[in-house]
């Protein structure tokens, strides 16, 4: 008998039994990523809402301290105190003059190597104090006078050949006789902090700064906080006790306290369910006012 | 019968599982991801607060016993350290601004070089309070023989010195004092506005009163001391290289015939009688005795002696101002004694020799 080969195609399918045991488990796959998904998009969610909290409670400790630290609040740069708000001389930048000054136009010429700040002298924001030692031997006729920049000119050139730029001020300029070369200024601007509300109803640490003869709308700069008690201040004097004096004032406590827009859902989390909650509080020395104890 | 391999077969487990590993991985990345972040961002917090607290004791350390190095305007020094904590470190410089003000810059970075931040402090001499409200005061008898001029207006020593001001009494005497101007007969060697004047009794009881308070702070400052049984001090002047002042030689009394001495103003104070033959000086002179001058000695500064004031043989020339108890001006025919009042001489004795302080208002400042 001759054999016969009898050619067979290739099992390219699946029994129905295989496609059943596959689509059950595939199906148990997808059900566990899709709940893996939902509960990492949760996750995602409530951490960025926590993250946002904590991220506007370290821009408020690092934003108000530095702009309280650098204050001298028995010159006057601590304008106004509030419960939830504060308004100031804000430092700009420090420079200092490199040319006798012209009394006759107010026109001072500061020298460009010593010159600092985190942005450019603004006419229209910022004031200049000139420092005036007058009796060079004694500190007692010391004082800083204060002007308006009316304008700040083009590059120039200082007393020893160096470049400077030009200043044009508008204010005592009949004291600056006894201002010699040497001098320093400083330059400010004001600006108003204070908690407040948007109009959805979220709460942050909001700014507003005078230019051009008007106050500029309050903006956010930091948050967001809690509606209620999301910003509190607290100003001490030499002797430790809470003033509402702002010249008498040598240290400023700050608290924020900070409040997610909606609730988080993390396991775990005691807040789960509810908006997140978080505070931080810090003390700042006036670095112009010693004696804090 | 020929044997076959078994069919292929393609199943997705492996595939289901890497995407699951995919997956999962990413998530946990993604989580990672957040919670590294917030750490860097708190650790950014840390490092800028330790090199903030760096700067800060950069300042402190330049400003360490309220001294600082002495500068003409516009020169500057540098300094560096850092933490005993090994949290930071700090580099700095001093720059004299004009006169009176000194900036003292410091840039602190925290241990890792990862932030860093500079302050400065706008700083200035606090002089001891001393009248300079004449050339020569004497308070009990004063002779003015041949060779002697006394001068009330103000004389700047150099170009570095801001404008003349105006002119005080050459000669003040206290209530009872004698003023022999035998020598000057015209009284055109005593100038001034006025030339002589006669303090009240108020007045000199608070001008010796100021003086003396002025002397007890100067003296307190250290400086170069003399015994009472020194010996006659010949030809003290500046002494150094052309880059360094030796401030340690006994002698150096500064000035700018060495260049790198012209900033060096030294408190001299003698507990006893001085006796000084020929030579210069600058800074602040402090006779608690008599003091005897010979030989062409010129001295730039205060100049206080507790007893009397002796010019003699060849003379001397002061310039600034000098008070004591009596003074005979007596030069030899070739010599003379000449008394010049310089406001900025006295300013420059004065503020090399003051700590330095703070301003009173805004000298703390942060440089960006």
């Amino acid at each position: 008998m001759v054999p016969v080969t009898v050619a067979r195609r290739p099992t390219a399918g699946a029994t129905l039994v295989e496609l059943v045991v596959a689509l059950v488990l595939g199906g148990v796959v997808a059900g566990a990523v899709g709940v893996v998904l939902h509960d990492h998009q949760r996750f995602y969610r409530s951490e960025s809402q926590i993250l946002d909290v904590e991220e506007g409670l370290r821009a408020v400790v690092q934003l108000l301290p530095a702009e309280l630290r650098e204050l001298d609040a028995r010159a006057g740069d601590l304008v106004a105190l509030g419960r939830d708000s504060v308004s100031i001389r804000a430092m700009r930048g420090l420079a200092v003059i490199c040319a006798a000054p012209d009394r006759a136009s107010g026109s001072v010429v500061i020298a460009d190597s010593l010159t600092y700040g985190w942005r450019g002298i603004d006419p229209t924001r910022d004031r200049a104090l000139v420092f005036r030692d007058g009796d060079p031997g004694t500190a007692a006729d010391d004082r800083w006078l204060d002007f308006t920049v009316t304008s700040v000119g083009a590059a120039t050139r200082c007393g020893d050949g160096g470049p400077g730029t030009g200043l044009r001020l508008a204010g005592p300029t009949a004291d600056l006789d006894s201002v010699a070369a040497g001098s320093p200024v400083r330059t400010y601007e004001r600006v108003v902090y204070r908690l407040y509300a948007d109009d959805q109803g979220q709460s942050w640490l909001g700014e507003r700064g005078y230019g051009g003869g008007s106050w500029s709308a309050l903006s956010p700069v930091a948050g967001p906080l809690r509606r209620a008690g999301g910003l509190a201040f607290a100003f001490f004097d030499s002797a430790g006790a809470a003033t509402s004096d702002p010249r008498a004032v040598v240290r400023v406590g700050i608290t924020a306290r900070g409040l997610s827009a909606a609730a988080i859902d993390v396991p775990g989390r005691a807040a789960s369910g509810r908006p997140f909650e978080d505070s931080v509080a810090v003390a700042v020395a006036l670095r112009n006012n010693p004696g804090a104890p | 019968m020929t044997g076959r391999p078994p069919p292929a077969r393609r199943g997705f487990a492996l595939a289901v599982a890497l995407f699951a590993v995919v997956l999962i991985g990413a998530l946990v990345a993604g989580v990672l991801f957040a919670a590294r972040q917030a750490m860097r961002m708190d650790s950014n917090v840390r490092d800028a607060a330790r090199a903030l607290a760096a700067a800060e004791a950069g300042l402190a350390a330049a400003l360490d016993g309220g001294r600082l190095p002495s500068l003409a305007p516009g020169e500057m020094s540098a300094f560096a350290g850092s933490l005993p904590s090994g949290t930071g470190s700090f580099a700095g410089t001093v720059l004299r601004l004009n006169r009176a003000i000194f900036l003292v810059r410091s840039s602190g970075t925290d241990a890792g070089g990862l932030s860093r931040r500079s302050v400065a402090w706008l700083v200035r001499p606090a002089p001891v309070a001393l009248p300079a409200d004449a050339t020569l005061s004497v308070t009990d008898e004063l002779v003015v023989g041949p060779g002697s001029s006394v001068d009330g207006g103000d004389s700047p020593p150099d170009a570095s010195c801001p404008p003349a001001g105006g002119a005080v009494p050459g000669i003040l005497l206290g209530p009872a004092a004698r003023l022999d101007l035998a020598g000057c007969a015209d009284s055109s060697c005593v100038r001034g506005a006025p030339p002589v004047r006669l303090a009240g009794a108020a007045e000199e009881s608070a001008s010796r009163a100021a003086a003396a308070a002025a002397r007890a702070a100067l003296a307190a400052s250290g400086g170069k001391v003399y015994d009472a049984a020194e010996a006659p001090l010949e030809r003290p002047g500046a002494v150094g290289s052309a880059a360094a002042c030796d401030t340690s030689v006994r002698g150096n009394w500064g000035g700018a015939a060495v260049p790198a001495c012209a900033r060096y103003f030294p408190i001299v104070h003698a507990r006893g009688n001085l006796s000084v033959l020929g030579g210069s000086g600058q800074g602040v002179l402090l006779v608690d005795g008599d003091l005897t001058v010979d030989g062409g000695f010129t001295f730039d500064g205060p100049v206080l002696v507790g007893g009397r004031l002796i010019v003699q043989g060849a003379g001397a020339r002061f310039r600034g101002s000098v008070r004591a108890r009596s003074a005979a001006l007596t030069p030899s025919a070739a010599g003379s004694a000449e008394f010049v009042f310089s406001r900025c001489a006295l300013d420059d004795a004065l503020l090399a020799n003051a700590p330095v302080r703070p301003l009173g208002e805004r000298a703390w400042a942060e440089l960006y």
